[in-house]
C-alpha cells in the first residue's frame, strides 16, 4: 500500500497539460502529398515486423517527458511504501491479560478474541522475523525471548491464561520499548481491550490492536474493606463500593459474609455510571474471611465478588523495664492493641518470673543493671542501650555525639526517615566472633562510627537491640520513632505486619511476616492448590497473586490470611474506550503498525534517468515523437 | 498551308506541338498487333485479306476462286496456279483511355498534363490518318466521353476535350473499363494512359478490354516523385486518392525499402501484361513527351 504523505504536492501534475503544449509548439513535420503511400506504409510495415516494440517507442519522446513529469510530481508528495504482511523485523507482541480481558460476550472471551489476533499477527510476519511474547497484567511478564519457532509461540499462546489483575499496560510498553532497545526494525504490538487506568507511554514503532465488542454492561465492587472500630475490639465495619458502568439502570443484590455466615444483604438500584456506597458494622463474629458478593448476570464477573481477612489477635503484652520514661509511653500509649505492664529497676526478679507470658520485653538499659552471662532468658526483646552477653554481638564503649548516616535493608525500617538523627552517645555493635553460625542478625542503622542498631535471631531469642538510649537522642521527635516501635514490637511478637485486615490487590507482590524466621512454608491459593516457599528474615514473598481470593500464608504452626481482590474501576469500565498512542509523539509507521519505505528517492531516480534518455534521443536524432 | 492549320488546330487548348514535331508525327502511323474489322475501309492496312493494292501472300489455286488475281506469270513460270492475296486496308479505331484521377495532377510536370500531349499526339497521328479516334476521361469511372472521330478536322475537339479533363477521385481501373466496353461496341486498338496506382486489381480491368478483342496498350506514365522518392526528415504522407496519412520519419532504409516494393510491383505488372497480350511502355513525366512518343512508342511497336 503507498501513502502520500504531502498530497498536496501532486498539485504538481498540474503541469502534465502545459508540458503537452510545449512539446505541441516543437518542429511540425514537412506534409507531403504522394501519389500513393502504399508503398511506404509497406516498407513501414515490413520494418515494423522486425521490430515489434517500434510502434511503441514513436513517441517515445513525449512518453519519457511525462514519465519524467509523473516521477517528480509524485516524489514531492513523499510517497511511502507500507507494508503490512511478511515483514522482516523483531516484534514484541502484548497481550493484555488483566481481568477486562474475561468479559463476556457473544464469541467467548474477550481473551480468546485476542488470541486470535495475536494469532494474525504471527501469520502476517516473515518466518524469519522473532517475536517475543509479553503478558500485560498488573506486571509485565516476559514469556518467551526473541523466537523465531511459530510452534512455540503458539504453544504458548494457547497456555496462556486471562489473570484476574488491574492491567498496567503502561507497564507493559516500557519494558517492551527497553526490550527492543531502539531499533527501528522492530516493533511493539498491544493487543487490549483498552481498559486500564492511565496513558499509554511514548514508544517508538507500536500500534495497537483493540479487541472487544464494546459491551458495557457490568455492575463492579470498587472497594471493599473491613475495619476494626476504635469503640470496641470485637466490633467491625464494613465498606462495600459498588459502581454501574452499564448504560442501563441496574438492580443488585449485595451480600457480607463473614466466616460463613451473612452479616449484610441489601438490594441497590444503581442509574447509569452512579456509585453505591454501603457501610455497616456488625459486631465480631472472629477469625477468617469476608466476602462481598453482588448478585448479578452482567458481563464481566470477576469484580462481582470481593474479600477480606479479620484477623482477630490478643492484644500485645509488653513489659516496660526500667524507670518511667516519658517519651516511650506515651508512644506505646497511642498504639493500639497494646497492653503495658510496668517493671521498675527494683522488679527484675517480678519481671524475669513473668517474662515468658510477656509478648515483648522493653529493656530501658539506662536504668536497669547490665545483664550477667545467663540473666537474659529466651524471649523477645527489645533492648534500649544493653547488650546481654548471651547475644552474638560485640558492644564498644559509648562514644558522644554520634549521628546515623545510614539505614539499612530490613523491612523494620523500611521507608522510615531515620538519617539524620541525632544521638547523644552511643555503643558501635558488632557481631560477636563467637556467635551461633545459625544466629541471623540484621543491622538497621548506621554512624561513622559503625552500626548501632541490629535485629537478632538466635534460637531461641529475638531482639530489637539499640546501642543507644532514646531518650539522649533526637528519635522522639521524629515521625519514625513509633513506627518503628510498632514495627519492632509486632516482629518481635510475630504478628504480621498486615495487621488486622491483611489485603492485597491482585497480581501484587506481597511480603508477609511470618513466625519463623528461616524455613519453608506453604502458601495455599483460593483455587485449592498449594505451593511451597521459604521465609527468609522472617518474612515470605507471595508473588502469584494473579487469582483474587483468600491466600494462606502456613509458616510452622501460625496460619496467615491475605486476601486479594480486583477492586479497580478502571479495570471494571468495559464499554468502548478511545486508547490511542499520544498523537504526534509516534511514527506513522507505529501508528499503523507497518513498516514503511521512502519512495521519494527512486522516483526522483526515474525522472533524472527518463529526462536523460530524452536528452540522448535528441542528440542522436532518433526521436519519432 | 495543310501543315499550318494543322498546327494552329495542335495549338489549341494549351497544346503547343512545334512545327517540327507535327511533320514528324503526320510520317508515323499506328500499328496493330491484331486484326481489327473496320466498317468502311480505311487507311490502315490490316493483316486481314482484303481488297487493296498491296500484296500480302500467295496460296495455290483452289476451285472457286476468282480467276482474276491467278497470278499468270507464276503460271507460265512454274506451270502451276496460285492466287494472289492482298492485305484489306480498312479504317482503325482508336480509343485513348485517360486517367483523370487525382493521383494524376501531381508531377512536374502533371502526370495528366503529360498525358493530355500524349494522348494529343496520337490523336493527332490517328486522325490524320484518317482513323477513327475517341477519347475517354475516367477515374473511378467513366468521367467524360468523346465519341470516335474521323478527319483532321476534328482535332480541335479532341484537344478541347482534353483540355476539360480534370484530376479528382480515385483510381479505379476496372469499373471504368467495364463501363466503357459497355458504352463501346468498336473494337479498336485501345491505348490506356494512367498511372496505375489502383488499390484494386489492375490487371482485371485490362483483360476485360482484351476480352472485347481490343489491341490493347498500356502507357504507364509515372512522376519522377513516384520513383526517386526523394524525402528526408519528419514527414506527414498524405495519399492523394485516399487522403490517408501517414508518420513516419524518413531515412536511407526505409526509402531503399519502398522502392523495392515499387520495383517489384513494376515489374510484377510489366510480366502480366505481356503474358496476357497487352502491350507496355512506361514513361516518366521527366521524359518530354515529343521523345516519348517518337521513341519509346516507336521502340514499343505502337506507332511506326
Amino acid at each position: 500500500m503507498i501513502e502520500l504523505a504531502t498530497p498536496l504536492a501532486l498539485v504538481a501534475l498540474l503541469a502534465v497539460p502545459l508540458l503537452l503544449y510545449l512539446y505541441s509548439l516543437r518542429p511540425r513535420r514537412r506534409r507531403v502529398v504522394l501519389s500513393t503511400t502504399r508503398y511506404w506504409r509497406e516498407a513501414l510495415a515490413e520494418r515494423q515486423r522486425g521490430l515489434g516494440l517500434r510502434q511503441l517507442l514513436k513517441n517515445l519522446s513525449l512518453l519519457l517527458l511525462l514519465l519524467a513529469m509523473l516521477a517528480l510530481a509524485f516524489s514531492l508528495s513523499a510517497p511511502q511504501w507500507l507494508t503490512r504482511g511478511a515483514e522482516q523485523a523483531d516484534v514484541v507482541l502484548i497481550i493484555d491479560t488483566s481481568a477486562s480481558m474475561q468479559t463476556r460476550s457473544d464469541g467467548g472471551q474477550r481473551f480468546d478474541a485476542a488470541r486470535a489476533v495475536a494469532e494474525n499477527v504471527l501469520q502476517s510476519l516473515s518466518s524469519t522475523s522473532r517475536v517475543l511474547l509479553l503478558a500485560s497484567g498488573a506486571t509485565p511478564r516476559v514469556l518467551t525471548s526473541f523466537e523465531s519457532d511459530r510452534r512455540r509461540l503458539r504453544s504458548v499462546l494457547d497456555t496462556l491464561q486471562v489473570t484476574d489483575e488491574a492491567g498496567a499496560p503502561a507497564a507493559a510498553l516500557s519494558l517492551a520499548a527497553t526490550l527492543v532497545g531502539g531499533r527501528p526494525d522492530a516493533r511493539i504490538v498491544l493487543v487490549t481491550d483498552g481498559a486500564f487506568a492511565g496513558e499509554l507511554p511514548v514508544t517508538p514503532n507500536t500500534s495497537l490492536e483493540l479487541v472487544g465488542d464494546g459491551s458495557d454492561d457490568n455492575l463492579g465492587i470498587t472497594h471493599f474493606a473491613v475495619r476494626r472500630t476504635s469503640a470496641a475490639a470485637d466490633t467491625f465495619e464494613a465498606l462495600i463500593r459498588v459502581r454501574n458502568f452499564s448504560a442501563a439502570e441496574r438492580r443488585t443484590d449485595v451480600t457480607l459474609d463473614v466466616a460463613g455466615s451473612e452479616v449484610i444483604s441489601r438490594t441497590l438500584e444503581l442509574a447509569p455510571g452512579d456509585d453505591a456506597l454501603l457501610v455497616h458494622a456488625f459486631s465480631s463474629i472472629g477469625a477468617g474471611e469476608a466476602r462481598a458478593t453482588l448478585d448479578v448476570d452482567d458481563r464481566l464477573s470477576v469484580d462481582n465478588t470481593a474479600y477480606a481477612v479479620i484477623n482477630v489477635d490478643a492484644p500485645l503484652l509488653v513489659g516496660l523495664v526500667g524507670s518511667r520514661n516519658f517519651f516511650l509511653e506515651a508512644a506505646l500509649a497511642a498504639l493500639p492493641e497494646i497492653g503495658l505492664e510496668r517493671f521498675g529497676p527494683r522488679e527484675l526478679d517480678t519481671w524475669r518470673q513473668r517474662a515468658e507470658r510477656l509478648s515483648v520485653s522493653i529493656v530501658d538499659g539506662s536504668s536497669v543493671p547490665q545483664f550477667a552471662d545467663d540473666e537474659l532468658r529466651s524471649g523477645r526483646y527489645l533492648l534500649f542501650d544493653t547488650v546481654p552477653p548471651n547475644l552474638p554481638l560485640d558492644a564498644s564503649p559509648h562514644r558522644a555525639r554520634q549521628l546515623i548516616t545510614e539505614t539499612g535493608s530490613s523491612a523494620l525500617i523500611d521507608g522510615l526517615a531515620l538519617t539524620g538523627t541525632e544521638l547523644g552517645r552511643a555503643r558501635v555493635l558488632r557481631p560477636s566472633a563467637r556467635r551461633d553460625p545459625s544466629a541471623v542478625m540484621q543491622p538497621l542503622v548506621r554512624t561513622a562510627a559503625g552500626p548501632v542498631a541490629w535485629t537478632v535471631l538466635t534460637s531461641d531469642v529475638r531482639a530489637v537491640v539499640l546501642g543507644f538510649d532514646p531518650v539522649r537522642s533526637s528519635l522522639p521527635q521524629r515521625a519514625a520513632y513509633p513506627l518503628l516501635l510498632e514495627r519492632s514490637l509486632r516482629w518481635l511478637a510475630g504478628v504480621p505486619e498486615v495487621t488486622d485486615i491483611a489485603s492485597a490487590p491482585a497480581g501484587a507482590e506481597v511480603a508477609v511476616n511470618v513466625a519463623i524466621s528461616e524455613g519453608t512454608v506453604y502458601v495455599h491459593h483460593p483455587d485449592g492448590t498449594r505451593a511451597a516457599g521459604t521465609a527468609r528474615a522472617g518474612r515470605v514473598l507471595l508473588r502469584n497473586t494473579e487469582k483474587t481470593g483468600i491466600y494462606g500464608i502456613e509458616a510452622g504452626e501460625q496460619f496467615h490470611l491475605l486476601a486479594v481482590n480486583l477492586t479497580n474501576a478502571a479495570e471494571s469500565d468495559i464499554s468502548r474506550r478511545t486508547v490511542s498512542l499520544r498523537s504526534g509523539e509516534t511514527s506513522e509507521a507505529a501508528q499503523t503498525g507497518v513498516a514503511t519505505a521512502l519512495l521519494w528517492p527512486w522516483l526522483a531516480l526515474l525522472a533524472l534517468v527518463a529526462l536523460t534518455l530524452e536528452w540522448l534521443l535528441r542528440a542522436t536524432g532518433r526521436a519519432h515523437a | 498551308m495543310e501543315l499550318e492549320q494543322s498546327s494552329s488546330a495542335a495549338s489549341a487548348g494549351g497544346f503547343e506541338f512545334t512545327p517540327e514535331f507535327l511533320r514528324k508525327l503526320e510520317r508515323l502511323e499506328w500499328m496493330t498487333r491484331r486484326i481489327l474489322r473496320g466498317q468502311i475501309r480505311g487507311e490502315q492496312r490490316t493483316r486481314r485479306l482484303g481488297r487493296s493494292i498491296e500484296l500480302y501472300d500467295y496460296r495455290a489455286y483452289q476451285h472457286g476462286d476468282d480467276l482474276r488475281y491467278v497470278d499468270w506469270n507464276l503460271y507460265s513460270r512454274l506451270d502451276q496456279l496460285f492466287v494472289k492475296l492482298f492485305a484489306a486496308e480498312e479504317d482503325l479505331t482508336l480509343h485513348l483511355l485517360v486517367d483523370a484521377s487525382a493521383s494524376m495532377a501531381l508531377g512536374t510536370p502533371s502526370k495528366l498534363d503529360h498525358c493530355r500531349h500524349l494522348a494529343a499526339a496520337l490523336a493527332y497521328v490517328g486522325l490524320n490518318r484518317f482513323e477513327r479516334v475517341g477519347i475517354t476521361g475516367f477515374s473511378d469511372h467513366v468521367t467524360a466521353r468523346l465519341a470516335p472521330l474521323r478527319g483532321r478536322r476534328n482535332l480541335p475537339r479532341a484537344l478541347d476535350f482534353l483540355s476539360a479533363l480534370q484530376a479528382s477521385s480515385r483510381t479505379q481501373l476496372a469499373p471504368s473499363i467495364t463501363e466503357f466496353c459497355e458504352g463501346e461496341q468498336r473494337r479498336g486498338l485501345v491505348v490506356v494512359l494512367s498511372d496505375l496506382l489502383d488499390a484494386g486489381d489492375v490487371l482485371a480491368g485490362l483483360r476485360h478490354l482484351r476480352q472485347h478483342r481490343h489491341d490493347v496498350t498500356v502507357l504507364h506514365i509515372l512522376a519522377e516523385e513516384d520513383i526517386t522518392a526523394a524525402l528526408s526528415g519528419d514527414l506527414l504522407l498524405v495519399d492523394s486518392e485516399s487522403g490517408a496519412e501517414l508518420r513516419l520519419s524518413m531515412d536511407e532504409g526505409l526509402r531503399d525499402r519502398a522502392l523495392g516494393h515499387f520495383t517489384a510491383d513494376l515489374e510484377t505488372l510489366q510480366r502480366a501484361l505481356s503474358r496476357a497480350g497487352i502491350g507496355y511502355a512506361r514513361a516518366s513525366t521527366a521524359v518530354p513527351f515529343e521523345d516519348v512518343i517518337l521513341r519509346y512508342m516507336r521502340e514499343g511497336q505502337l506507332l511506326r
